[in-house]
């Protein structure tokens, strides 16, 4: 048998202190507590009690002796509560006595488990009592935390209450309450510690109350105000840093955000950012940017920035009476340009961070996204107007290059902020349109310069993109391929006639703004040198593409013919029509209408005015009107005389240049842009309904407004119309059963 | 399929540990992946993430728990594979941190004391030229070198403070090498030369053969290689100087005092050095005096608390440094509890080097005294050798095994105890222990709570199948089984045996289970 004759192993008797009953045991661990307790360990042998309680738990009397410690703390803990916490009084002083016995207590527990480590890990472990050290913590909360909890609470927050009031952070008082919310901390029950359950909701709703009464905003100036909160605000920053943990301070910093910040300060936050916006003041703007860091209140603030931009932009004038229509739109425009650029500059400076924008302006830096918003709801508002305005400001920059003899960069730089507007112009139609008849107009008569257009157009492109700017690039193409076609024009002829600078333009005519040739035009019969000429290059141009149809455009050209007066040499330009007429005199004296009439084959009423601009208006009085015998007959004026060597003859209101009057030129414009529009929404109409098939009336108009929203804005009367004339073609019908829904009949 | 998946899975962390893939990296470990497990190039993904220098991937494998342990070969070979200084800060970070906790590592312990700043005393200074002074332990040098220990016994006994001419940056390293602190990585080539000489004049073994080579290399792959073998040498031979220091100091300066006696001699002016005298009294009544190291006991967890808080014992050991210096004066006398000398030497063995070198004779002894002393790890490998022991069953009562299991609470003996009764159920079915046994086991279910079931009882049917090679289908198997032939051979009557048996004590208990 293996039983037998083995080595027997003995456990307890061998190692422990053997010999020792419980009650002695417990009478030396005893007078060890009270010997820490008295903080006298000198004779304290660690290795006399640690063998004992060893001994203690090996004869399983570590139940025994649990109970017997806590039994015996309580004692202890009771005994510190009626000495030490007898005073009732709820000032710093009971506040220092609670933290010093709580420092104590922690410091006996800590030996006291240190002691009782053996018990800790073959006792508490495994029968899942709580270590002596977080038992010993437990009683603390039970005997003294919780008895005391209402004076320790109300005597810390008015403690607290009393630093704030003298706006002195006294270190003495923060470390004491940080002795004590670390004791806070640290005691818990089974779900939280006693800091999250109890004191710090009382701190979070002293703190709120406290801040709600200590200022009255409505004493105070919006910038005073600003600066009392801001100085509050930082003083409870750093006292809660002085005994909170992180996410205390975090909580309290949203009280006081909700406090000072949104419940006070958010009252003036207009008037506050229109006042740093008034300033120029960034550093002010800023500061308040940063107050509230919470986006609802930013969007505000951003709100602000905005509704005060818009408040300037519109004492912008429109219109000042006394000035023509020209001058309104260029000081508009660069009033508007100057805005932009100033508050784009101030805007820059901030730093906004990162924030959403309601709208589709996402990817852009939030001063941009902000300034566009601005404009684009103020131009909106203002209709098609500012459309033509900028496109007459851009117009006024361009012929500045030729008149004023600017420098290219000037100009450019001119232009440059006022493409950023063309980006937030809600008629952006209107605005292609004025532009295309401003540039045809500047490029024929070469008021500008071509580099300048062509990199403008460029910039046009980036903005508004390709769709608005393809015709301006072809009316570029035709002015350049034209001087090309003139120098191989001249080449090929051998006889070219010196005294007679032809300049052909050559143009796409769907792309230029001309609603047509004049009928005129085909009657006419010029002078036989021009015609000869005009003969000669058609029949260069038809050699070389043949394909194509040349068909003069007299009514855009321009005639200059120097002529020697009485009182000098004078250039004078001329309407083709005029130039024609004022040539007859190199053959002829005298003149009657008629005969005009019959030379040059022009209507009768348009020679009349054509003669009348020449012979009546004072700066080009070249012709002069004799009566003889009521036979009106006109002949070359030889007094002439003008302070300027270039004299133009103006294409007055006539029949010929155009049928109405300036006034009603606008509404042609608008005209047109409706015409288009209707066009271009028939299109889009007619393109949803053939994906869908059946729509009603809503939806057709949402999902058209969407589509043609990059180009204009929708009225729903003109979608009327549109669905109107749609109607009638037959593209679409109305159901049967439910007027509101159409269906596709392609 | 198990095993293969885990194989793929293992092979993919290491690619993860390469690329630093971490959020693949932090997938697998939850698999269960064994995260110190190593490639087929014998590369741990420790070292792996490493070399590679993902820190991140470092930290997470050690959170989530591979080990860099210095003392062995492989932790070594990842502080010093490193890519950068941060990751081997990390390393070394953890490799202490966690060897606090469980495994209180010799080079760790050894590298700790010399920058505890308590009130441990330092009994030697040194003062380089430029004026900066360096403390040490009298007893580690000469444990570490020869020519050391011989010079403290001659021209330096008396003298605290000793000149030296030797660089302070040389002197720095060289004093951080002798207590294992790993800094072969910050030696700058101009301090070679200088090193090579003094470690040569004080005859430290394999240091300057490492130097020279190490000079001579560029390639930082091949050197981080030669600084880990070398680490990994220098610390063997740490360890081996360290036993031989507690052998021929520690052991032979010990005296014994007889039952009557007072002790007359104080231990404090032996070659050994010492701050404490640990007594130890054997079961004649003789008391044995150890002269010995507190930086060293400091590693056992019952000294460490005994000096954290101000009892006798501290205070006099405070009094005692502050009074007298290094050599003379009474000692704090520290008490083991009652053993043998040989038991009382294993521990001394272990703590100052590591040495588990125990045997079964003793391993009870041990295992009570380091319960004492809650050092959970000599506990560990005490059970491991007992467990590994032929002898020791044969000279033991399984049950004594057993109770002592659970008095000291080790799983591993119990564990043990349980399958050898299992094997042996038959010899010991008649033994009125393994009744009281299973009752004291079924007590001990107030404990557990978690299930209603006698773990020891558990323990032996799991053992039984064990026995048998039987998986519990098998079992269901063979109930329906008749031929009797085939039953026999595949030893199922056998078992059938066994549990019936276990069965039948059952019912004499009238315990259903």
């Amino acid at each position: 048998m293996i039983t037998n004759k083995k080595i027997k192993i003995i456990v307890p008797e061998k190692l422990g202190l053997s010999g020792q009953s419980f009650e002695q045991s417990w009478k030396i661990i005893r007078h060890a507590i009270d010997h820490i307790y008295n903080d006298d360990m000198a004779d304290l042998s660690f290795e006399q009690v640690y063998r004992t309680i060893y001994t203690i738990v090996l004869n399983r009397k570590g139940p025994i002796l649990y109970n017997k410690l806590k039994t015996y703390l309580i004692q202890k803990l009771c005994f510190s509560r009626e000495t030490a916490l007898r005073n009732e009084a709820r000032n710093y002083e009971f506040l220092e006595t609670m933290a010093e016995l709580w420092e104590k207590q922690c410091h006996c527990f800590k030996i006291i488990g240190d002691l009782m480590m053996y018990m800790d890990k073959v006792y508490c472990k495994p029968n899942r009592h709580l270590e002596v050290y977080d038992m010993c913590l437990d009683l603390f909360r039970i005997e003294i935390l919780q008895r005391c909890s209402p004076s320790l609470i109300s005597a810390l927050t008015s403690d607290i209450e009393g630093i704030r009031s003298s706006g002195f952070v006294d270190a003495k008082h923060t470390s004491i309450w940080r002795i004590l919310i670390g004791m806070m901390e640290t005691l818990h029950d089974n779900r939280d510690n006693f800091f999250l359950t109890d004191f710090e909701p009382v701190l979070i709703s002293t703190t709120e109350e406290y801040y709600d009464r200590v200022i009255d905003i409505k004493l105070l100036t919006p910038i005073q105000s600003l600066k009392k909160i801001k100085n509050l605000k930082q003083f409870e920053n750093v006292l809660d840093s002085c005994f909170l943990n992180a996410d205390s301070q975090n909580k309290l910093k949203a009280v006081l955000g909700n406090v000072l910040i949104w419940g006070k300060l958010i009252n003036v936050i207009e008037d506050l950012t229109h006042e740093a916006m008034k300033l120029s003041d960034e550093k002010l703007l800023q500061e308040i940017y940063d107050l509230f860091s919470e986006e609802k209140y930013r969007i505000t603030i951003i709100e602000s920035i905005k509704s005060y931009i818009a408040q300037i932009a519109m004492k912008i004038p429109f219109k000042d009476g006394g000035r023509k229509k020209g001058q309104n739109a260029i000081s508009w425009s660069s009033g508007v340009v100057n805005l932009f650029h100033r508050q784009r500059l101030f805007l820059d400076k901030i730093k906004f961070g990162f924030i959403r924008f309601n709208n589709s302006t996402v990817n852009k830096p939030a001063d941009l996204a902000i300034l566009h918003d601005v404009f684009t709801a103020y131009f909106s508002k203002e209709g098609p107007l500012p459309s033509e305005y900028i496109s007459t400001y851009v117009d006024y920059c361009m012929k500045r290059a030729n008149e004023d003899g600017l420098e290219i960069v000037e100009i450019k730089q001119d232009l440059l902020e006022s493409t950023e507007i063309i980006e937030m112009l809600s008629e952006k139609d209107i605005f292609e349109k004025k532009y295309k008849k401003q540039l045809s107009r500047r490029l024929l008569q070469r008021k500008s310069n071509i580099e300048i257009e062509r990199w403008m157009v460029r910039m046009i492109k980036n903005a508004l993109g390709t769709f608005f700017t393809s015709k301006l690039e072809i009316m570029l193409r035709d002015v350049c391929l034209s001087f090309e076609i003139l120098q191989a024009f001249r080449d090929s002829r051998t006889n070219s006639i010196e005294y007679l600078n032809f300049v052909p333009q050559v143009l796409t005519r769907t792309s230029w703004p001309f609603q047509s040739t004049n009928p005129i035009d085909d009657s006419i019969s010029l002078p036989p040198r021009m015609s000869q000429i005009l003969a000669s290059f058609e029949e260069y141009y038809s050699s070389k593409y043949e394909e194509r149809m040349l068909k003069w455009a007299h009514h855009l050209s321009v005639i200059e013919i120097g002529c020697q007066f009485n009182n000098g040499y004078y250039e004078i330009s001329f309407s083709v029509y005029a130039g024609a007429i004022f040539l007859l005199f190199e053959d002829y004296e005298e003149l009657t209408l008629e005969e005009i009439h019959e030379l040059t084959h022009i209507p009768k009423e348009d020679v009349k005015f054509l003669v009348t601009s020449m012979s009546t208006m004072p700066k080009c009085k070249i012709l002069k009107k004799s009566s003889d015998s009521g036979n009106i007959k006109f002949s070359v004026n030889y007094f002439f005389s003008s302070s300027n060597r270039k004299v133009k003859v103006p294409v007055i209101a006539g029949p010929i240049s155009s049928h109405k009057s300036d006034n009603f030129a606008r509404q042609t414009l608008v005209d047109t842009d409706e015409n288009e529009k209707c066009m271009e929404i028939n299109a889009t109409i007619v393109r949803i309904m053939k994906e869908e098939g059946r729509f009603s009336h809503q939806q057709l108009l949402e999902e058209t407004m969407r589509q043609t929203r990059s180009r204009f804005d929708l009225t729903p009367s003109v979608f009327r119309r549109s669905i109107q004339l749609l109607l009638e073609k037959e593209y679409i019908q109305r159901d049967a059963d439910d007027a509101s829904y159409y269906h596709c009949l392609f | 399929m198990a095993s293969m998946s885990m194989d793929k899975n293992f092979e993919e962390l290491c690619y993860s540990c390469r690329t630093g893939d971490i959020d693949n990296l932090d997938r697998l470990i939850s698999t269960g992946v064994n995260l110190n497990g190593v490639d087929k190039f014998d590369n741990s993904p420790l070292f792996l993430a490493s070399l590679c220098g993902h820190e991140e991937v470092v930290k997470l494998l050690l959170q989530r728990g591979a080990v860099c342990d210095r003392d062995r070969f492989e932790g070594a070979r990842c502080i010093y594979g490193a890519l950068n200084e941060a990751i081997k800060e990390t390393l070394l970070s953890y490799d202490i941190s966690k060897a606090v906790d469980v495994k209180q590592s010799f080079a760790t312990h050894v590298s700790s004391i010399y920058n505890e700043e308590s009130f441990l005393s330092r009994d030697i200074s040194f003062r380089a030229p430029n004026g900066q002074l360096f403390t040490a332990h009298r007893f580690l040098l000469c444990a570490r070198s020869e020519v050391l220990a011989e010079k403290m016994t001659n021209e330096w006994a008396k003298i605290e403070i000793v000149p030296i001419e030797v660089h302070s940056d040389i002197f720095e390293i060289f004093l951080k090498f002798l207590y294992l602190i790993p800094i072969l990585h910050q030696i700058e080539p101009g301090q070679y030369e200088e090193l090579i000489k003094l470690s040569s004049d004080l005859s430290i073994e394999l240091l300057p053969e490492f130097l020279d080579k190490a000079r001579h290399i560029a390639d930082p792959t091949k050197k981080s290689r030669l600084m880990s073998d070398y680490q990994y040498k220098f610390t063997e031979i740490a360890r081996n100087q360290l036993l031989l220091f507690v052998n021929n100091c520690i052991f032979s300066s010990a005296v014994d005092v007889a039952e009557d006696e007072q002790q007359t001699t104080s231990l404090m002016n032996c070659p050994a050095y010492p701050d404490i005298q640990l007594s130890v009294k054997n079961r004649n009544g003789t008391t044995r005096v150890y002269p010995c190291h507190l930086a060293i006991l400091n590693r056992a967890k019952y000294f460490k608390v005994m000096f954290t808080n101000n009892f006798k014992e501290k205070l006099t050991y405070v009094k005692a440094k502050d009074l007298s210096g290094h050599n003379n004066g009474v000692a704090t006398q520290l008490t083991l509890p009652n053993c043998e000398f040989e038991v009382a030497e294993i521990i001394l063995r272990y703590l100052y080097a590591d040495s588990t070198d125990i045997s079964w004779m003793y391993a009870v002894d041990v295992l009570l005294l380091a319960d004492i002393l809650l050092e959970d790890r000599l506990k560990t490998i005490t059970s491991t050798i007992i467990t590994q022991s032929k002898e020791f069953i044969q000279e033991h009562n399984v049950f004594d095994v057993l109770y002592l299991s659970w008095e000291i609470g080790v799983e591993r003996l119990e564990q043990f105890a349980a399958k050898f009764i299992a094997m042996h159920l038959q010899e010991l079915y008649k033994d009125p222990e393994i009744e009281k046994a299973i009752l004291l086991s079924s007590e001990r279910i107030s404990l557990r709570q978690e299930t209603d079931t006698i773990e020891l009882v558990d323990d032996i049917r799991y053992y039984l199948l064990r026995k048998y090679s039987f998986e519990p289908d098998d079992v269901e198997l063979f109930q329906n089984q008749d031929d009797l032939e085939y039953l026999k051979e595949v030893g199922y009557l056998e078992y059938r045996k066994d549990m019936e048996m276990l069965e039948s004590i059952l019912t004499d208990l009238e315990l259903d289970v």
